[in-house]
């Protein structure tokens, strides 16, 4: 197993036991019913707790497989790194679109985000403008004029 | 009958042609582009169907669902990058081809056998799916609760090795298809008193996010890949009379090889590719051609995967019940348009059943006739690099997801589970437990509930009825079976030694 895999079930299984932490706290004064009646809170505390076992669970095997993840790493292909920055970059054009959408509506958070996602994706000059334009118009002549889907419109 | 014929006349309309047509184009065309699957190419064009009538929405999806299935081999077999995970086993023999000069035997191979195996598969699904439907007439919900448990613990031993990582994986799906408003109670449950999470997650932007959006974050990784370059001409395409009595065979094992196993819950299409091709390289005359640019390897797999395509839609049209990531999606296209697939479909939308039915035989004659002469030009849609292509993806992303409901939290639902999904590919786990768990758990709950309540807390009822009893049989044989082999093999080695 790669260091990039090896940290990326790291993280998978601590977001695993905190969603049961959370459901545990949420749902424990649920009613459990009885064999007779099983009430609202039976399945979130059953799987809540059964998620608690198997996340710990998971997280006690990589730990267990650590020395393993040490070897892999010298041998570790180039193509198993993570682009952070692009990450991030990414992740905030994710959240700039539903800000745009809410505020200036769809067409304009569309060219913002293909313009980012293009530029992010490494397109530059007038492609990237005619691609940005381009896919914003088509989609929203396709969905909100075409398909009857009313697409946000923003503040105004 | 009268229903049979109205759905053939009803797949038989001008209308329904043309979408027909529609879908197995942009399903080839999403599925030649490498990494975008059937699933990928079905939550991308959804969006496209929810303002149209069922009939025609679902004969569109059907289309892109087969069209994502023929597609995904081309770049496998042309530049050794598959479309798809069901498509790797292409490129063992298919790629060899292509360094031979036989890019074009094998492509034209390639879609005779999904062509064939398609239809062999389509033939199986339209005399089974009607019986299997009216035994599940009789299914109450002790045997649903034992199905979708049996469903839950088969998937669970064939997508990962480690046992904790898929029921985690599952017991998270089912946690996150809690939330919301219960059902049966009408209590709020995990929504944290935020009003917009009352209706709960839908899994259709789950499922664009894992799967499509996902992709558009690992582009970023890719931006610098080579575009693909081949050469493709119709006068290269046709198979030799020797190739084409070579592939026979293999491509009849293929097809009924991957139809039984498209019927297991879990990853079946690549499942089938890989059975089939093993069981080729076993029953051949010359193995050693295997890996150097055997016609059968190619044509095996390929039926295979089609065959599984068309198994699977067996439970999920018989009974409802998805037991995979692309029946998944299929239900919600069905959902959308207002169908729930299952027993009750035949009697209640039998025109669209039948006509849905006759459109996939349509469909597949479609597909042969695109891919043969046309082939290369679907081929040069992955010449399209990735910075082009991803940001379009993103934006239908975008409105699929919001399309929904006309909901902006879906975006964000989508958006979150798009970084899940880069999470996931590069913990290399697959996302179909937790998927398959987001979709079953409420069938799981309200089964169980209602098997308590009829049977007044007897837990004996799910052992004593014949089918649930049968089922959760197998689940204890599916769960102890590996470790209790894995023992004795192990007892045996030490014994030897």
């Amino acid at each position: 197993m790669s260091i990039v895999a090896f940290r990326a079930r790291i993280i998978t299984a601590s977001l695993a036991l905190v969603l049961s932490i959370m459901t545990l706290w949420q749902t424990w004064d649920l009613p459990m019913g009885t064999m007779r009646a099983v009430k609202t809170g039976f399945f979130p505390k059953v799987f809540g707790v059964l998620l608690l076992v198997l996340s710990i669970g998971m997280l006690y095997q990589l730990y267990l497989a650590r020395h393993d993840r040490r070897q892999a790493a010298e041998g570790a292909d180039s193509e198993e790194s993570v682009n952070l920055r692009g990450l991030v970059g990414f992740s905030a054009l994710f959240v700039i679109f539903v800000v745009l959408c809410y505020t200036a509506g769809f067409l304009i958070a569309a060219v913002v985000s293909v313009l980012g996602g293009g530029f992010l994706l490494g397109l530059r000059k007038w492609k990237l403008f005619l691609l940005a334009g381009g896919t914003a118009l088509m989609s929203w002549l396709l969905f909100d004029q075409w398909l009857g889907i009313s697409l946000p419109s923003g503040m105004w | 009958m009268e229903d049979i014929l109205l759905g053939v006349a009803s797949a038989f309309s001008w209308v329904n042609l043309l979408f027909c047509l529609l879908g197995v184009a942009l399903g080839t065309i999403v599925g030649v582009l490498p990494g975008l699957g059937p699933v990928g190419a079905i939550s991308m064009l959804l969006p496209i169907t929810f303002a149209m009538e069922p009939t025609a929405a679902l004969i569109l999806i059907a289309g892109i669902y087969f069209g994502g299935l023929y597609g995904g081999s081309t770049t496998s077999i042309l530049v050794n990058v598959p479309g798809s995970a069901y498509s790797v086993v292409a490129t063992f023999d298919g790629y060899k081809m292509t360094q031979k000069g036989r890019a074009g035997a094998a492509l034209a191979i390639s879609a005779i056998a999904s062509f064939f195996a398609g239809t062999i598969g389509i033939i199986l699904l339209t005399f089974l799916a009607p019986p299997i439907a009216s035994v599940a007439l009789r299914f109450g919900p002790p045997e649903y609760f034992a199905i979708i448990l049996l469903g839950l613990l088969v998937l669970s031993r064939l997508t990962d090795s480690s046992l904790i990582r898929s029921y985690m994986l599952i017991a998270g799906g089912i946690v996150l298809s809690i939330i919301g408003i219960d059902q049966m109670s009408g209590t709020l449950r995990l929504t944290f008193g935020q009003s917009w999470l009352i209706d709960g997650l839908d899994f259709t932007p789950i499922l664009m996010g894992l799967y499509g959006l996902s992709e558009v974050i690992i582009a970023m990784e890719k931006k610098h890949q080579k575009p693909i370059k081949a050469d493709l001409s119709l006068r290269k395409l046709m198979p030799s009379k020797d190739e084409l009595k070579r592939s026979t065979a293999p491509m009849t094992r293929g097809s009924f090889l991957g139809f039984l196993i498209g019927l297991i819950p879990g990853p079946a299409m690549i499942l089938s590719t890989y059975a089939s091709y093993a069981m080729e390289k076993r029953i051949s005359k010359h193995p050693e051609e295997f890996g150097k640019g055997a016609i059968e390897g190619v044509a095996g797999p390929e039926a295979a995967n089609n065959g599984a395509s068309a198994g699977a839609l067996v439970p999920l049209l018989s009974l409802g019940v998805p037991f995979s990531a692309l029946p998944a999606i299929l239900l919600s296209a069905f959902i959308i348009q207002g169908i729930t697939p299952g027993p009750l479909m035949m009697t209640e939308n039998p025109t669209v059943f039948w006509a849905l039915i006759t459109s996939m035989y349509i469909g597949n004659i479609m597909l042969l006739i695109l891919n043969l002469p046309l082939v290369g030009m679907f081929a040069s849609i992955a010449r399209i690099p990735p910075r082009v292509l991803m940001p379009i993806v993103m934006i239908f992303c975008f409105v699929g997801a919001y399309s929904v409901r006309s909901n902006m939290f879906d975006v964000i639902v989508m958006i979150v589970f798009g970084v899940v999904g880069y999470l996931f590919r590069k913990a290399k786990l697959d996302p179909s437990p937790l998927v398959l768990g987001i979709i079953l758990g409420p069938m799981l709950e309200t089964s169980l509930t209602q098997s308590m309540l009829i049977f007044k807390g007897d837990l004996t009822m799910f052992f004593t009825r014949p089918i649930s009893g049968t089922m959760l049989a197998l689940g204890v044989i599916v769960t102890i079976w590996p470790p209790i082999y894995r023992y004795v093999k192990r007892k045996r080695a030490v014994k030897n030694a």
